[in-house]
């Protein structure tokens, strides 16, 4: 529960009745977003930006440098289709492309448990120095630290990444009533690709992580705001952009995507589709005009992109479906399986 | 017909047959996955104005007792190795949720299935699992009882909480009835209780479909149990599953939130040394009787008020602030509407 | 949740089965239910087999259900 101590001319938000962190104030649902909103670091600047995917500061030529952090813990560290190397990589090179900048370079910092395979961190330096390669995005600065066996679970990495985008072309502008949006490809297929280890099933799906720099290029000219669906999944992402935007999103409950293994998981787990985390995809917003152009462009790349739903008035997420119109809202606690 | 079609045909003939009834009816549901697709779907508010559907005690996480969980929450700060269902986590204690225990000392682990208490006994041998839900789930606990694996049981049974409501406050004339804890009991179990019923599956479909033939017994002053789940759902029920339950399980009066205690209404574990309330009665009776809170949830749980009338509702008690079960659990009436705007 | 789901029984081995929900596969426990065998349908709860799924007798009762509802819709339109 939050309460507002008032400090002379700025509010400070208190987090009060916990005691400790818990594992909820990780998930990317509402108890993260309000412990971030606590810090309320009071200098930033002229720093713009500083709650979104990247931050952003203007470098004159109306230009400005976009940069962003992002820390992965993802376990197990190698799961079909992926590892905590690529991963780490296509999510910070996601959350500039995002803001509609482009990639200049990024940090790579490890920290990793004592005893740790000296194989599977090869295996792990690998993928990410083939991505890097491959979008020809330098690791120009770094860190390692090895920590004793038992005080880490094997090995955390953190990126960090620096960008730059015009100001014509950054992802931030205003948002229309009646603006579409759409979903780069299915939902939920890396948290399915993740959970198949913990809930011990087999399935075909692998991750979608990867870079979404191409199809985001593709369509650029095109994008109001683009966002990656991660930790909370769709559910958090549209809810933060309703609230910043202060609009309300519509989505069409028959036409967002999934592939049938994916909702099978998601019945046989007793979880919410909508909340799964997805590290290859991107939700962006355009005129209604060029809601059918950038579906089909998205075609190319992979063809279960689609038009999900459309800008309204009001301020939170309502999902139409057969029988009418439901809520879809922020996302809270962590992705629990139900019992009867 | 496509499905469009289908939910109409029902809506349509649901319409009928209400008006015939005439008067105002209360049907109640009593199946947390029911709840969640009645509120997911809308299905309430489609249903003609003198068609009531009220949510009944159908999620086993909001009716197990404020005492039961200030108990096992004292064993896992005694640190006890504690496992149990997820949804568990979460629900506020008086002072601390499990979840909070969790954080503290690392010993509450969370299970998907039974099956992974086992590898976990390994490691913890005096593990103890918190054994919650109703029929459906009560005979994956005795999988542990013959593995030896302690219990702290607060299983529950529908059918005597069914013929309480009934002599209750509001006016039941037919129940939905749980689809799963029917696959393990059978319909035959339901065949004291003295209003129509209906068993359904888990789609917005069969649901409607239940509602449409559960009005049309209610109309015609049929007091039977049809079996509209029949795939899933026999007669007898699974007489292994209900042998299980008989070998393992004293049927006593329990505790329910809300509800206060009912009669042979609960599930208590036979051998001693693997209940966990007699091994751990020493720890157990500092445990103080809780206070009560303005929480409403025993009100919701009877059906005598919905979420929104619950003065807490939204003001104090949300999802990230939960005052009660019914709204720390995915399938509380509360979570369910806090979750679906209402 | 009370969600369960069918899902059809591939291999057996002692009390637990390796089944197929439709292109995922998982092993569960199946020792609440008797004379399994490969190609049954059964329905799942909480890694456990809780009934075993009888398409044949099912399906008579649900076109039983169908035609009871054909018939209501005729007698309320008779009204």
């Amino acid at each position: 529960m939050l309460s507002h101590i008032d400090m002379g001319n700025r509010k400070v938000v208190k987090i009060v009745e916990k005691e400790f962190i818990g594992l909820a104030h990780g998930s990317g649902g509402k108890e993260m977003v309000d412990l971030i909103n606590s810090f309320s670091f009071s200098h930033r600047g002229t720093w713009k930006n500083v709650d979104n995917d990247a931050a952003t500061i203007d470098i004159g030529e109306q230009k400005k440098l976009v940069f962003t952090t992002d820390s992965f813990i993802v376990h197990p560290i190698f799961f079909p289709g992926g590892d905590i190397g690529h991963l780490a990589v296509s999510g910070t090179i996601n959350d500039l492309a995002v803001m509609g900048a482009k990639p200049l370079g990024l940090s790579l910092s490890f920290i990793i448990e004592e005893g740790f395979s000296f194989h599977d961190l090869q295996t792990i330096v690998h993928s990410i120095n083939l991505l890097s390669t491959k979008t020809k995005i330098p690791i120009v600065t770094g860190d390692t630290k090895v920590m004793e066996k038992g005080k880490l679970d094997q090995i955390i990495i953190n990126t960090s990444g620096v960008g730059i985008v015009s100001d014509e072309e950054l992802f931030t502008k205003e948002l229309q009533v009646g603006d579409a949006i759409l979903l780069s490809g299915g939902l939920g297929e890396h948290a399915v690709a993740l959970l198949s280890k913990r809930f011990d099933y087999e399935t075909s799906i692998i991750t979608d992580s990867k870079p979404v720099i191409d199809e985001i290029n593709a369509v650029k000219k095109y994008i109001k705001i683009a966002k990656d669906p991660t930790r909370g999944g769709i559910a958090a992402t549209l809810n933060e952009i309703c609230m910043r935007n202060k609009k309300g999103i519509l989505l069409y409950d028959k036409d967002i995507p999934a592939k049938q293994e994916v909702r099978t998981v998601v019945e046989m787990l007793g979880i919410n589709l909508y909340e799964l985390a997805c590290e290859g995809r991107f939700i962006c917003f355009t005129e209604k005009k060029h809601a059918k152009k950038v579906e089909s462009i998205l075609k190319t790349f992979n063809n279960d992109a689609a038009i999900i739903g459309e800008v309204t008035q009001g301020n939170s997420v309502i999902i139409q479906s057969i029988l009418g119109k439901r809520m879809l809202p922020n996302p809270t606690g962590r992705i629990v399986p139900r019992i009867c | 017909m496509d499905e469009e079609h289908i939910l109409k045909d029902h809506i349509h003939a649901i319409q009928k047959i209400a008006e015939d009834i005439g008067k105002n009816i209360t049907i109640m549901e009593i199946c947390g996955g029911h709840t969640n697709i009645i509120l997911k779907y809308g299905i309430r508010d489609i249903l003609p104005e003198n068609i009531h559907l009220i949510s009944g005690p159908g999620c086993p996480v909001c009716v197990s007792s404020q005492y039961d969980i200030d108990c096992m929450i004292e064993l896992a700060n005694q640190h006890i190795p504690i496992a149990t269902y997820g949804d568990m986590l979460r629900v506020p204690g008086s002072k601390y949720s499990l979840d909070d225990i969790r954080a503290k000392h690392g010993n509450v682990f969370e299970i998907y299935s039974t099956t992974e208490v086992l590898d976990l006994q390994k490691k913890y041998p005096n593990i103890v699992f918190f054994g919650i839900g109703f029929e459906t789930t009560a005979p994956m606990t005795t999988y542990l009882i013959e593995h030896d694996v302690m219990v702290y049981s607060v299983h529950k049974l529908v059918p005597p909480a069914m013929n309480i409501l009934l002599q209750g406050l509001v006016n039941i004339d037919g129940f939905i009835n749980p689809g799963h804890v029917s696959t393990i009991i059978g319909t035959h179990a339901y065949k004291d209780i003295t209003v129509p019923q209906v068993i359904t599956g888990f789609t917005a479909e069969r649901i409607l479909r239940g509602i449409r033939i559960l009005v049309e017994l209610i109309r015609n002053n049929e007091n039977t149990v049809v079996n509209g789940y029949p795939e899933a759902v026999t007669e007898q029920g699974n007489k292994k599953a209900q042998t299980l339950l008989a070998k393992h399980f004293s049927i006593v009066d329990s505790e329910w939130r809300g509800l206060g205690f009912l009669p042979k209404s609960g599930l208590e574990v036979k051998k001693d040394t693997l209940n966990a309330k007699i091994k751990y009665a020493h720890l157990l009776e500092k445990v103080p009787l809780p206070k009560k809170t303005k929480c409403r949830c025993g009100d919701i749980l009877k059906g005598l008020i919905k979420p929104e009338e619950c003065p807490l509702y939204r003001k104090v008690c949300t999802p990230d602030n939960p005052q009660g079960a019914c709204m720390v659990s995915e399938e509380g009436s509360c979570a369910i509407s806090y979750r679906y705007g209402k | 949740m009370c969600y369960a789901i069918p899902a059809k029984i591939l291999e057996i081995n002692g009390e637990t089965a390796k089944v197929d929900y439709g292109g995922v596969m998982k092993n569960v426990n199946i020792c609440l239910l008797e004379s399994l065998k490969i190609g049954d349908y059964i329905l799942i709860h909480a890694g456990f087999a809780i009934e075993k799924l009888d398409k044949k007798s099912a399906d008579e009762t649900l076109q039983l259900i169908k035609e009871m509802l054909h018939l209501s819709e005729q007698d309320s339109s008779n009204a």
